[in-house]
């Protein structure tokens, strides 16, 4: 038990996200997950920082580089792992894999694998929020490639328009797949885009977990307040390549940058160093650490031990309402 | 414990691989990170790197082998779990 | 028997908007240019925050009438010109019609988009489309296609109280069309269901969407003649009404089917493929599309006019298969 109870949650989170991630990694390497993989590895502080300035019933939407979202937000473990490995028992009933991630019990409503995707998803479930007049906001996730999407522009103008409680959260770790923002962004400072739609836009050191959730928290309690939304940008580093396994020919980021995030900016390192500077020790610090790794390898079994979904329920969850009969258009052959 | 090694799938649009050149022989000891064999691809050639370390228990494909992704190609004996 | 009134399309459109709406507080409505017809009473007494007149923001706003109807409302996104819908492509196709099934069965998403498809009112190609046949291909989209003011009210009120997503396209030139329209707030047209207009039997004419007035008169045409046609007015193209359409062609094996999209994968080309598969022994002779070629819609009425199907081209297509 840490000395505050909020700091003991957010280290076992970021821990279960790096634990988790190297984990899959290892799969990935054994042949056991069909598909691409996004790492979240580096980024654990911005995302947990960020969902731990949410409630469970606030909403919250992604991306393809899902793992850490859900996790963060504080969903179970096995489901997520058992849908990588395409399980009857995932998450999402092996229908979505590693790129959708979506536990709505913890409040999620999507990872969308199209960039910029889920940004008015999250601005409409702050519609929905403000419509039924409740007091729940939203957070979207996405990267520094989503801010040149469309939906990206019309989302903030919307949401600034109409006062939505929305926080607009960017992980910008730099790149997009292997384009530097610099050489895709005409204003390389992603938060004054929020100057361009009538919001407050911050950026904060994404690597440092209190100052990500002091600044989510605030541009929280703005929305709740009803002043509307908020783009907070989290200035993150990804250490893994953009998918797990990818090849480069060649370098789009200098390997001394690499190094110098994985040695100086480690985010658990630098968590690690607060906690430890707040008055917790080693050993409960270890306590945390112990769990994450048991819960991963629970998780993992889970998954491994989970039969696949039947090829006879491909066509379940096909409609909202079901239909008499579509036979002509289920027919394949 | 035996941990297999997988035609790697360096990339979305990777679906086989060939085994141009095995950097170690069976019996040998590696390390986890450790290349141990060289794999052309339709866009490039690579190193494999030991996924755990431990000895190259088997070989299942012989070099000049192709094999699409995520096909056994050869066993390692883990040196722990 | 049930109360009706003399309503034209266009407003039995609007008077489903104002029921359902007035029905159910998560209906909204979302949209450009709807402050105007609020202030008029167009969407009934209700709380103004479930009107959101719109900036020109397509891809955004129907992104967010997904997210909105993943999280408890009922939205209409109301897209106005058929051709903008494609603006929109993306988070219909991507999000609204695949967030359910990739979820594993999580959320349903009660969305209806609503456009309207003009043609042969020269307003040139970028305002002449008839986009359904590309969103037919898109698995967990419904589509109708109204070609009455009582299937416009009753469809549309089925349409958004579906729990998934929902296409409704609408003709414009049908808008002044007048007929009796059942008053009761609970009248609903099922989904997936079609509708035979006229009956007859010796040669089927299905009808996509507007086609159905030109379809009628062809059939009217060829009564003169001697030729009996049967005119199936199709309603909803997914879910299809293929036991209509099969039926019908049982009793006279002949089938012309009339579609007002370009030739190419058109809905009458699917169709067509679904008689020859499935009604191949009832056919006594090929099946026939009338639809309008593969060419960009042109201004000029002259040029414009002549492309679309019309009572003499559909009668002309029946009376060769005789």
């Amino acid at each position: 038990m840490l000395k505050n109870a909020i700091d003991g949650e957010a280290y076992r989170r970021m821990l279960n996200i790096r634990s988790f991630e190297q984990a899959v990694t290892r799969l990935i390497k054994e042949g056991e997950v069909a598909g691409a993989c996004h790492s979240s590895i580096g980024q654990e502080a911005a995302i947990v920082g960020a969902c731990m300035a949410l409630r469970d019933d606030d909403y919250m939407s992604g991306t393809h580089r899902s793992h850490g979202h859900p996790i963060g937000k504080g969903a179970d473990l096995k489901p997520l792992m058992a849908e990588i490995l395409g399980k009857a028992t995932g998450v999402c009933k092996g229908r979505g894999g590693s790129m959708h991630l979506t536990d709505a019990k913890v409040g999620s409503i999507g990872e969308s694998a199209i960039v910029g995707g889920g940004i008015p998803l999250a601005t409409g479930a702050a519609l929905s929020a403000q419509v039924r007049g409740t007091d729940q906001v939203a957070l979207s996730f996405f990267g520094d490639g989503a801010v040149n999407e469309g939906a990206f522009h019309e989302s903030l103008n919307m949401a600034a328009v109409w006062k939505l409680p929305v926080i607009f959260f960017c992980e910008n770790n730099g790149y997009a797949a292997v384009t530097a923002a610099t050489s895709s962004h005409g204003q390389p400072v992603v938060a004054r885009r929020a100057d361009g739609y009538g919001m407050p836009g911050i950026t904060v050191d994404g690597q440092n977990f209190d100052a990500v959730h002091a600044a989510t928290k605030e541009a929280v309690a703005r929305a709740r307040r009803g002043e509307g939304p908020t783009l907070i940008e989290a200035k993150t580093y990804r250490f893994d390549e953009h998918c797990v396994g990818l090849f480069i020919n060649g370098n789009y980021r200098p390997k001394e940058e690499i190094e110098r995030f994985k040695k100086e900016g480690d985010p658990i390192v630098l968590f690690k160093a607060a906690l430890l500077a707040r008055g917790n020790t080693e050993d409960d610090l270890a306590q945390i650490e112990a769990q994450a790794k048991r819960a991963v390898n629970e998780a993992v079994a889970f998954a491994k031990d989970s039969p696949f979904p039947a090829p006879e329920e491909a066509f379940d969850f096909l409609y909202g309402s079901p239909v008499e009969s579509d036979t002509s258009r289920r027919a394949a052959q | 414990m035996k941990v297999k090694v997988v035609m790697p799938k360096w990339g979305t649009g990777m679906n086989e691989g060939k085994i141009l050149r095995w950097l170690k022989a069976i019996g040998d000891t590696v390390n986890e990170g450790e290349p141990i064999a060289e794999i052309e691809t339709a866009k490039a050639v690579q190193e494999l790197e030991a996924p755990v370390g431990g000895v190259l228990s088997e070989i299942l494909l012989a070099e000049g082998g192709e094999a699409v992704v995520r096909t056994p190609i050869a066993v390692i004996e883990a040196a722990s779990p | 028997m049930s109360a009706t009134k003399s309503i034209t399309y266009l407003d039995a459109l609007g008077l489903a908007q104002r029921e359902e709406m007035e029905r159910d507080a998560s209906v909204i409505i979302i949209g450009e240019d709807i402050s105007l017809y609020a202030a008029g009473g167009a969407y009934g007494n209700v709380d103004s925050k479930r009107i959101r007149s719109a900036p020109i923001s397509e891809n955004g706003f129907a992104g967010m009438a997904v997210g909105a109807a993943m999280t408890g409302l009922r939205p209409i996104v109301d897209l106005t010109i058929a051709s903008f819908v494609y603006l929109a492509s993306d988070p219909i196709i991507n999000q609204a019609a695949k967030i359910r099934y990739m979820t594993g069965g999580q959320f349903k998403v009660p969305v209806t988009f609503r456009a309207s498809m003009w043609h042969n009112q020269a307003n040139a190609a970028q305002h002449s489309d008839r986009p359904y046949p590309m969103f037919m291909n898109v698995p967990g989209l419904k589509i109708v296609v109204p070609a009455t003011p009582s299937d416009a009210k009753g469809l549309l009120k089925a349409a958004i109280r579906d729990d998934g997503p929902v296409l409704v396209f609408e003709d414009n030139d049908l808008w002044a069309v007048k007929e009796e329209v059942s008053t009761d707030p609970e009248f609903i047209i099922p989904l997936g269901k079609a509708a035979v207009r006229r009956e007859g039997k010796d040669v089927t004419i299905v009808s996509v969407a507007g086609c159905l007035k030109p379809s009628l008169e062809a059939a009217e045409a060829l009564a003169k003649e001697g030729i009996n046609a049967e005119v199936l007015d199709l309603r909803t193209l997914v879910p299809m009404d293929t036991d209509a359409i099969l039926n019908s062609l049982g009793k006279t094996g002949r089938v012309v089917i009339v579609d007002y999209a370009h030739r190419t994968c058109s809905a009458a080309s699917e169709i067509a493929a679904i008689v020859a598969e499935e009604g191949f022994d009832l056919l006594k002779k090929p099946v026939r599309r009338v639809t309008t070629p593969d060419v960009q819609i042109p201004f000029s009425p002259p040029l414009e006019s002549p492309l679309y199907p019309n009572s003499k081209t559909i009668a002309a297509a029946a009376r060769g298969l005789m």
